[in-house]
């Protein structure tokens, strides 16, 4: 296999695992929004 | 069959060892997903079965008990077989756990569950956990640290990709007669086989006598003599096993005692939302998939004695600024201390290969870590069991809700510090303990 294509198929390999995590990080993000613009006047739950 | 024999998997000349992290990394984030097993708990309550929270939480801490016991018990024969094979048969644990899963929804069998997910399942975990992980660090005797990282990376992101999956496979399969589970289970296992078996065609072991190019052994292990190690069952007879026992359990313990308890902590603590709360937690999962590449990468640079010792003192101190944090009401200060913490965390499950195999040499670090992986079961019954417990028996004793976790977070810094100890107490193994030859015995 020449040099141009065993690169492009280290390429293509590292994006088919690469994309799902990156969709699972996505989420992540997403769940973690509502830290960020969450409600800053807190609701005490204590005792 | 041959093709999945250890010497079907050998590299020929020419093959970039580049294409190896992703293989190792397209089965740990399929296996990563029991991580997010909690997002079918709710649901399976609902099945129609009558099962009950309490009796759901049995799977998963079957299936985590069967990853330790299987990677200890089969640790050998992974190394012996080879990695490809070993993936083959994860594979078929894993994604015929799933299946089997499906089936004990319909059937509304709960043995069924547990023998699937559980036993099943969690076999499939603990082989498809070691198994690329020595291969990996073989490819890469330059930077095994990074190598080990990429891998366990992969299990972290993982439960970021397993729990929004589930959710919205079950969101597509609810109907009026169920509630998705079986039917999210059944696609999960034939997603997650697609991926862990295009891990398994792509792997490949180097041959005995490659090297990277310019790589030349440093002075330690693995120049102790090409090949020679010290074999697992003389490994574990070592101090040094013990040590590094010691270290791994307190870390995980010390972390996954925040991770397991993170939204309701920063609910009691801060008196957020459970949305918020929820936030976090989201947050710490990204941080410590990010620490498990980032921080196993810097220990090629520091060694990875220096790199613990950094884990356990930063992060006792930083344990202790938590009820600071708290008591100054400043939720940034607290989400920025506990990301750190949890990176650590993270770190310290990806740098422990490494680690190994600078102590005992390359050729069954896979086994050896096999074994010491029983202290992430006894550290996962004991984080959250500490956190739970402490802060229970605190608010029954009158102490406000939110400051019922400040003992925790002193205790979690006391660990730490034990894990500092035996981190220090790690020397060089004696020479007497190296096997003439150990590699595929």
């Amino acid at each position: 296999m020449n040099k141009p294509l065993k690169i492009l198929l280290i390429v293509c390999v590292w994006i088919a695992v690469l994309l799902p995590l990156a969709w699972g990080v996505y989420q992540s993000v997403l769940n973690s929004l509502p830290l960020f613009v969450g409600p800053s006047t807190v609701e005490k739950s204590g005792v | 069959m041959r093709v999945l024999q250890r010497e079907a998997t050998v590299a020929g000349p020419g093959f970039s060892r580049w294409l190896v992290p992703p293989a190792a990394i397209s089965v740990h984030m399929c296996i990563g997903e029991v991580y997010g097993f909690s997002v079918f708990n709710v649901p399976l309550t609902q099945a129609g079965a009558g099962w009950t929270i309490p009796q759901i939480g049995w799977v998963y801490s079957i299936a985590l008990a069967m990853l330790g016991m299987s990677a200890a018990l089969f640790g050998k024969w992974v190394e012996r077989s080879g990695p490809r094979k070993t993936m083959v048969l994860s594979c078929l644990c894993f994604c015929g756990g799933l299946l089997i899963s499906a089936a004990a929804v319909k059937l509304r069998s709960l043995w069924l569950l547990y023998l699937g997910y559980g036993v099943i399942g969690g076999i499939g975990l603990g082989l498809g956990y070691i198994s690329p992980v020595s291969t990996l660090m073989k490819w890469f005797p330059d930077r095994p640290g990074m190598a080990s990282g990429m891998a366990i990376m992969g299990f972290g992101g993982g439960a970021l990709i397993g729990a929004p999956l589930g959710v919205k496979l079950m969101d597509h399969f609810k109907s009026d007669t169920s509630v998705g589970v079986a039917e999210a289970f059944a696609v999960m296992a034939v997603l997650y086989a697609i991926s862990m078996l295009f891990g398994a065609v792509l792997i490949r072991v180097p041959a005995d006598s490659w090297k990277p190019p310019g790589f030349a052994a440093p002075a330690g292990v693995d120049s102790r003599g090409g090949g020679k190690s010290v074999g697992v069952d003389m490994a574990w007879r070592t101090w040094q096993f013990w040590c590094l026992w010691v270290v791994l359990c307190m870390n995980v313990t010390a972390g996954i005692g925040i991770l397991g308890q993170a939204s309701r902590m920063c609910s009691d603590m801060f008196g957020v939302s459970a949305a918020v709360g929820g936030g976090f937690a989201g947050l710490l999962s990204l941080f410590n998939m990010g620490g498990r590449f980032f921080w196993s990468s810097i220990s090629d640079y520091t060694g990875r004695k220096t790199v613990y010792s950094i884990y356990f003192v930063l992060a006792a101190v930083l344990y202790c600024l938590v009820p600071w944090a708290q008591n100054i009401q400043s939720r940034g200060l607290f989400v920025v201390i506990t990301a750190v913490i949890i990176s650590m965390y993270g770190g310290g499950f990806a740098t422990i290969p490494a680690y190994l195999r600078d102590l005992f040499g390359p050729d069954q670090v896979g086994a050896i870590h096999g074994r010491l992986i029983t202290s992430w079961s006894v550290a996962a019954l004991l984080g959250p069991s500490l956190v739970n417990y402490i802060s229970t028996a605190r608010i029954r004793a009158g102490v406000p809700r939110a400051e019922a976790y400040h003992s925790t977070m002193y205790l979690m810094a006391g660990l730490l510090l034990i894990g500092l100890f035996a981190n220090l107490l790690v020397r060089p193994v004696d020479l007497k303990f190296v096997t003439a030859k150990t590699r595929h015995e």
